[in-house]
């Protein structure tokens, strides 16, 4: 039986704050096999990009991670940073959510794709740029040879995000990580970059880790599903079933607002609270404020990742659990309210 | 015959860096072209575009934070832009704006009561006591609690800042509020909540809003007419049902194809735009969204198309119809 | 709060607000301090090295350079506090208005500026000194009104982009008007960086009143300064070193404690 490609066991990340440790992420643990393409939601806050980060090292200085990452049976969270350089780029690249940030303003961006290539590949400069250019026809850029001699700021939103996951492609990783590719994008553009993100799905071997606010998206590309709310895992299942029948009340509240959900919406009360600080952690379920049915026991302890159900496939050979973290579902005891109220 | 609550008659803005002593002038740059419509009592009205369309723009320039270039604003039939700064402040009270950002648009510094107090505080209307009396029952009906008062900004999140934006711009009981994306930078599960206040304040209050966007979804439940607006100019205007039934512009049609799993056009066919908006210190010739077109013809080059009459009041701009 | 506990830690803070209150005090207890009368002459002692009489030793004329440095320490802080003060009054009030009505305003106001920060001060300051007189309030004047275009042309920037944030727009949609915008709103935000000018300025004036005393444009004689006992000890460096090497340390002292407060302040209000 085939391996995973990435296996991370409770994963945490604290940020040393003034105020004391923020916990943004806590405790996750999942598995993405080879040319699985998954996905992370959450909102802000919930520590998805955090999670995301971590996997390759890449939060900031203030960030304290745990747990264990397995990429290939290596744990890379344990590796000098001589050696993580060599998995970023060249085993998972990664895709930001706003590229300027993240790419050199004094540099071209031919040089800026051409030098993890050079770097991690050991060829010249001249099939580097072979490369180079051939990514970017790739991305629909079309006039890509002076494309290579521009500079960040004179390329247009669109173009930056394509240029970004040039680079993240550049060395053929096997894993994926796009940390909300379209969200800076207007509409129109959203639309460009998912039809490119499918194409490359298509074409190319690699496993892709989808992170997003927008259930949508990921619904467009993904197989599989993550939903985190205050730095857990709160459901993890197959896209569709997630649609069909989201079984978290948060889950819920993110399928309802979809305009393909066709039961009756429940009401969420609460509005987001601004919960970050260990101080202000509910004991209990951390979405018991938010949520339209909660009972005694959500505030007593928390409740744990549960297993629902048997096994799912994807494709023939990664299978996969569905999993849910609300107190309905603890007993194993599955009975569906699916009274309209 | 009533008469529009607001009308913008040829209203046109152009930024540009004015020269000084020793640097020219910087070329202009198209932020609204010749824009008309009007708006009724009880209505309303969204305005959808992406970036760059000149929505912002607009919603500056309807309640006076920004000054035309060109062009007229009706209110309540008065000419707001011919009005002096005294007569302008006294009209604001009619004349609310609540921006994007609910991070951005609260002062720091101050208390929740204070923040939506300080309009009474402006106008002379109340103070003291019967300041805060109010300030507490407005807080209440968004949905906030009297508590809160005396908390920061930085201790609510992005939705109940913008309850709090919500609640100073209804405590001097506007007619008309004109709302600059106030949900796009909300969590999903949170937008829905402060679109269903707005409905149900609107109800309460008897005001009547212009919702900004650059989400066709957002806007579909709620609005009586949709504006859609590219690169500084109009190119349709219905009503919402029979926008979404038969859309006529292929930019409309595009963005409506940009919804996913959108079960009306599941099986109609999908437009999906190449390129990007151009830069509106160099817009297009004729009609401006002629590059992204694949209906192009020679005179989409030449000539701009004006926004004419379908029938029904559905109007486009378009060479094609 | 937050602010405290980060003062705390910050000990570069600590020390130099340690400092400038020592010496605040010994200017305000002058009189208490010292054994000898700054302005009396013996000149049969004249350039006695430090000693258990005079500590720092005594001037050309005899004079105990301890008691003249305690009470020119009156003179020099004062002129800091006071000249300090004209610059940021002067330097906020018309920042504001250019960088809040920007166009003509802005225009004027920043010809202004440019005209003064480019004009060889040194040229007013005799000009003007040679058409009244060097008096202390004339220090005052002329040292304040060529300073305040440094702190004219910060609030001017931080009133700037003030003016476009969307809290300011909103409070303009409710009909405020500019003088409620402009004091309620905008200057309590930017009131971090002015405080920080304020305490950069004072060292600014200390070191432009010895500067001038030096050059024996400032306080006429025999009013110690310290700027004034340098000049005296100008050509006695060889001779009698300590002559001008503690006025000179309190000049340093002083410059350098204002300086560590106005940055350690500016981390402090950044983080």
């Amino acid at each position: 039986m085939e391996k995973p490609l990435l296996e991370v066991k409770d994963l945490a990340v604290n940020f040393k704050r003034e105020e004391g440790f923020f916990k943004a992420v806590e405790g996750i643990s999942f598995k993405i096999w080879p040319r699985e393409v998954v996905g992370l939601v959450g909102e802000s806050g919930s520590g998805k990009t955090a999670a995301s980060l971590s996997l390759l090292n890449l939060t900031s200085s203030r960030g304290k991670v745990g747990g264990e990452v397995f990429f290939d049976g290596v744990n890379i969270l344990t590796l000098p940073e001589r050696k993580l350089k060599k998995f970023r780029g060249r085993q998972i690249g990664v895709i930001f959510q706003e590229p300027m940030t993240f790419l050199n303003p004094v540099l071209t961006i031919g040089v800026q794709i051409m030098e993890p290539m050079v770097e991690h590949w050991k060829i010249s400069w001249g099939q580097a740029r072979e490369r180079a250019l051939y990514l970017l026809s790739e991305m629909g850029i079309k006039d890509s040879e002076r494309r290579m001699k521009e500079y960040p700021h004179q390329l247009s939103g669109g173009i930056r995000q394509r240029v970004m996951i040039s680079m993240a492609l550049a060395c053929s990783p096997r894993l994926l990580i796009a940390d909300e590719p379209t969200t800076a994008l207007d509409v129109t553009l959203q639309y460009q970059i998912i039809e490119l993100l499918r194409r490359i799905r298509e074409k190319t071997p690699m496993a892709i880790l989808l992170v997003s606010h927008d259930l949508e998206v990921v619904r467009e590309l993904c197989d599989r599903v993550m939903i985190m709310y205050g730095g857990r895992i709160v459901e993890t299942g197959g896209i569709r079933e997630i649609f069909k029948d989201p079984l978290h009340p948060y889950t819920r509240s993110l399928v309802e607002v979809s305009p393909s959900f066709e039961r009756v919406a429940w009401r969420l009360p609460g509005e987001d609270a601004p919960f970050s600080y260990q101080s202000n952690i509910p004991a209990g379920c951390r979405f018991q404020h938010r949520c339209s049915r909660v009972s005694r026991e959500c505030k007593g302890a928390e409740p744990s990742l549960k297993e629902i159900g048997g096994k799912g496939w994807i494709g023939n050979s990664f299978s996969f659990h569905r999993q849910v973290r609300c107190w309905k579902y603890q007993e194993g005891a599955l009975e569906k309210d699916e009274k309209p109220l | 015959m009533t008469y529009p609550l607001l009308s913008v008659k040829n209203l046109t803005k152009y930024y540009k860096k004015e020269g000084s002593l020793f640097s020219p002038p910087e070329d202009e740059v198209l932020a609204l072209d010749d824009v008309n419509f009007d708006m009724y009592e009880g209505e309303t009205l969204s305005i959808v575009g992406e970036s760059g369309c000149g929505k912002t723009t607009l919603a500056k320039l309807i309640t006076r934070l920004i000054e035309p270039t060109r062009g007229f604003i009706f209110f309540q039939g008065k000419d707001l832009i011919s009005l002096n700064p005294g007569e302008m402040r006294k009209i604001r009270r009619k004349l609310q704006i609540i921006f994007q950002d609910p991070y951005a648009s609260l002062p720091p510094r101050m208390k929740v009561g204070e923040i939506v107090g300080e309009g009474l505080e402006i106008h002379g209307l109340f103070k003291g006591g019967k300041k805060m009396e109010l300030v507490k029952r407005v807080l209440g009906e968004v949905g906030l609690n009297a508590g809160d008062m005396n908390r920061y900004p930085q201790e609510f999140s992005g939705g109940q800042r913008q309850r709090i934006n919500i609640a100073r711009a209804l405590i001097l009981h506007p007619r008309l509020v004109v709302a600059d994306e106030p949900v796009s930078a909300l969590d999903v599960s949170v937008k829905g909540q402060i679109i269903k206040l707005m409905q149900d304040l609107k109800e309460n209050y008897r005001f009547n809003y212009i919702f900004i966007s650059h989400d066709l979804t957002t806007v579909e439940e709620f609005s009586h007419r949709v504006i859609i607006m590219y690169l500084g100019r109009i190119v349709e205007l219905a009503s919402t049902r029979k926008l979404f039934e038969k859309p006529m512009h292929i930019y409309t049609r595009a963005l409506i194809s940009a919804v996913p799993h959108r079960k009306a056009l599941r099986n109609k066919e999908k437009f999906i735009l190449e390129g990007e908006v151009p830069d509106p210190r160099n817009p297009p010739s004729g009609c401006h969204f002629h590059p992204r077109c694949s209906f192009s013809q020679d005179i989409c080059q030449k000539e701009r198309p004006f926004l004419k009459d379908m029938g029904n009041n559905h109007l486009v701009a378009c060479h094609l119809y | 709060m937050i602010l405290g506990k980060r003062v705390q830690k910050n000990k570069i803070f600590i020390f130099s607000l340690v400092i400038i209150t020592g010496l605040f005090l010994m200017a305000l207890f002058a009189p208490h301090l010292v054994s000898h009368d700054p302005l009396k002459t013996e000149t049969e002692n004249w350039l006695t090295p430090p000693g258990p009489d005079n500590w720092f030793g005594t001037d050309r004329l005899g004079r105990d350079i301890y008691s003249r440095v305690v009470f020119g320490s009156r003179i020099s802080l004062s002129i800091g506090f006071i000249s300090a003060a004209i610059m940021i009054f002067t330097g906020t009030l018309l920042g504001a208005l250019a960088g809040y009505y920007g166009g003509i305003v802005d225009n004027l106001i920043m010809r202004l500026t440019d005209i003064i920060i480019v004009f060889p001060v040194l040229f007013l300051i005799i000009t003007l000194i040679s058409l009244f007189d060097s008096g202390f309030i004339h220090i005052i004047l002329i040292i304040g009104f060529t300073g305040w275009p440094v702190v004219a042309r910060l609030v001017r920037a931080e009133f700037m982009s003030l003016r476009e944030r969307d809290f300011v727009q909103a409070i303009r949609a409710l009909g405020a008007s500019d003088l409620r915008i402009i004091t309620r709103h905008i200057l309590p935000n930017a009131l971090d960086p002015i405080v920080v000018a304020a305490t950069l300025s004072v060292p600014a004036a200390i070191l432009a009143e010895a500067g001038l005393s030096f050059l024996g444009l400032g306080i006429p004689a025999p009013v110690p300064t310290w700027g004034n006992i340098l000049r005296e000890a100008h050509g006695y460096f060889r001779q009698a070193w300590w002559y001008a090497a503690f006025p000179g340390a309190f000049i340093f002292v002083t410059v350098m404690a204002f300086n560590l407060l106005g940055e350690s302040l500016k981390d402090l209000l950044d983080s």
